[in-house]
């Protein structure tokens, strides 16, 4: 196995490759593309879509790279495998949202110059605002889920939170999507999670000791290759 | 009978040639006795109530368009266009690189990277591609974000505006032409062939005019498929095969006797009068492909 990484791991007895390095070149190995932004076009589907046209296997996979930061498609997919997903609705119609999902609401952009934000709406005023700005006038939908209990974010880091609460639900995300590191954005409803959005990570927010997580977790990545 | 579910934005209507295919398409479904209903962004939930997705929106994995592509193949409708072709079009280096796998040939290209915008990287493509060259940014469609350049200043200045969405580019060999072949290929058979003559004094089908928000394109001349050389055909089926089954526009070069692929598209345009016009069928068959398969 390959590490191909722009983060510096303090111990990694795999070989490590630099994402343009490897773009670069015509490595035959199984890849494991660690990252904190895997966002379409960046750095870190290149190094996917590359592996995948060398014929290697490789995590994660560009179709689950652009499945998992569209929020519609992620809440479709883990609903499929049985996880707890909040009642949402894509449209660009206020009324239509409304009809759907009553407010409070969390909204979801989906245009395709969005960097991962959302807005909690709790008025329909903001909620006009929250679609008019995400949807840039109506040109694109948004992602509007109903607000059932609160809001947790955390780090997810090869489907390990700091939240107990949230970690039955993390290794579900991880087994389904097998997408290394990002933010894991749920709602707890009386004590249970429910699956709300997944968003990048900037690299200055990994610290010492989650480069030190990270590190232990790629040996555990190789088993995953088979 | 069959419910097809066609996915539209209203620039689809906004030209008259292309609102009259689309009319055409749902006459055609419904001489066979099928369903053929306009959907937009606002019936994405609807999607899993039909049977077939037929979409004709521009497509991109970060437009609404993968969202209902991905939402119909997720609930197992017949879709053009899937999933899988949509983010391998869409992405030209994706694309090249799939080409450069089984062997097809496509115009000499070179990859870079944001990090390796270096002088020296610049030096070393304009050796290898000659001056000019040009610049593709991978989102590219409809002609934009496609630009030549001799400098290595205005390599440098296109690239980092390219770089702004992408984190890399594409570098190109000029090879002017004075058309571009245009193949539709539908599951691996032609359906169509045009030629998109470049207009005088351009160098690309499409052209913004200097100053306005324009785009001049060049003319459209349509071959019955029957007629269009053999190698064409060949390459261009080839190419197709290269990125999956579907429904794709092939634009190719003749140089020197031979074909070079400039893309391969998924969602290529069809508009009344031009595409269809020596082949009438091309309707027919793709109603038939999507309630057949």
């Amino acid at each position: 196995m390959l590490v191909v990484s722009g983060l510096r791991l303090p111990d990694n007895k795999f070989g490590n490759l630099s994402p343009e390095s490897f773009l670069e070149s015509q490595v035959r190995d199984s890849i494991l593309n660690l990252q904190p932004d895997y966002r379409y076009m960046k750095i870190g589907y290149y190094v996917s879509m590359h592996a995948e046209v060398l014929g290697n296997s490789v995590i994660p996979t560009c179709q689950d790279i652009l499945d998992v930061y569209k929020t519609p498609i992620l809440l479709l997919r883990a609903g499929k495998r049985g996880m707890r997903v909040t009642p949402h609705i894509v449209s660009d119609n206020v009324k239509d949202i409304e009809f759907e999902v009553s407010l409070p609401m969390v909204i979801f952009p989906l245009n395709p110059f969005s960097n991962g934000g959302y807005k909690v709406v709790h008025s329909e005023g903001s909620l006009y605002r929250a679609v008019r700005s995400f949807g840039m006038n109506g040109k694109y939908p948004v992602c509007a889920e109903y607000l059932l209990g609160s809001l947790e974010s955390t780090k997810f880091l090869f489907g390990s939170v700091e939240n107990p609460l949230l970690q039955e639900m993390a290794a579900e995300v991880y087994a389904e999507f097998r997408l290394p590191v990002f933010q894991l954005l749920a709602q707890i409803v009386e004590g249970q999670p429910y699956l709300c959005n997944v968003l990048p990570m900037h690299p200055e927010e990994l610290t010492a000791s989650d480069m030190e997580i990270l590190s232990k977790r790629v040996e555990d990545a190789e088993i995953q290759f088979g | 009978m069959v419910d097809i579910a066609c996915f539209v934005e209203t620039y689809n209507f906004l030209e008259r040639e292309e609102a009259n295919a689309l009319d055409r398409f749902k006459s055609v479904a419904t001489e066979l006795n099928h369903s053929f209903e306009f959907i937009s962004k606002r019936n994405l939930p609807q999607i899993p109530l039909y049977d077939a997705l037929f979409i004709r929106a521009t497509t991109d994995p970060s437009y609404t368009a993968y969202v209902a592509s991905k939402i119909a193949w997720e609930n197992k409708l017949t879709v053009l266009d899937d999933p899988h072709s949509i983010r391998i079009c869409s992405n030209k280096i994706h694309m090249y690189k799939l080409l450069e796998k089984s062997g097809v040939p496509y115009i000499p290209s070179l990859y870079l990277a944001k990090d390796c915008l270096t002088e020296k990287r610049i030096n070393e493509i304009f050796q290898q591609l000659g001056r000019p060259v040009v610049l593709k940014a991978p989102y590219t469609s409809f002609s934009k974000f496609v630009e030549k350049t001799e400098s290595n200043w205005g390599f440098r200045r296109i690239c980092k505006r390219f770089f702004r969405r992408s984190d890399v580019v594409v570098a190109q060999k000029f090879m002017p032409t004075q058309f571009d072949w245009r193949l539709g290929i539908l599951d691996d058979e032609v359906l169509y062939a045009c030629k998109y003559f470049i207009p005088k004094g351009r160098w690309k089908h499409g052209t913004r005019i200097r100053g306005r928000d324009r785009i001049v394109w060049g003319r459209t001349k349509t071959i019955p498929r029957t007629e269009t050389p053999s190698r064409l055909q060949e390459v261009g089926v080839s190419a197709c095969k290269a990125i999956g089954a579907g429904l794709f526009g092939v634009d190719l070069k003749e140089v020197n006797g031979d074909f070079l692929v400039v893309e391969v598209n998924d969602n290529p345009s069809i508009y009344a009068g031009e595409e269809d016009r020596k082949d009438h069928d091309i309707y027919r068959r793709i109603i038939q492909y999507l309630v057949q398969t």
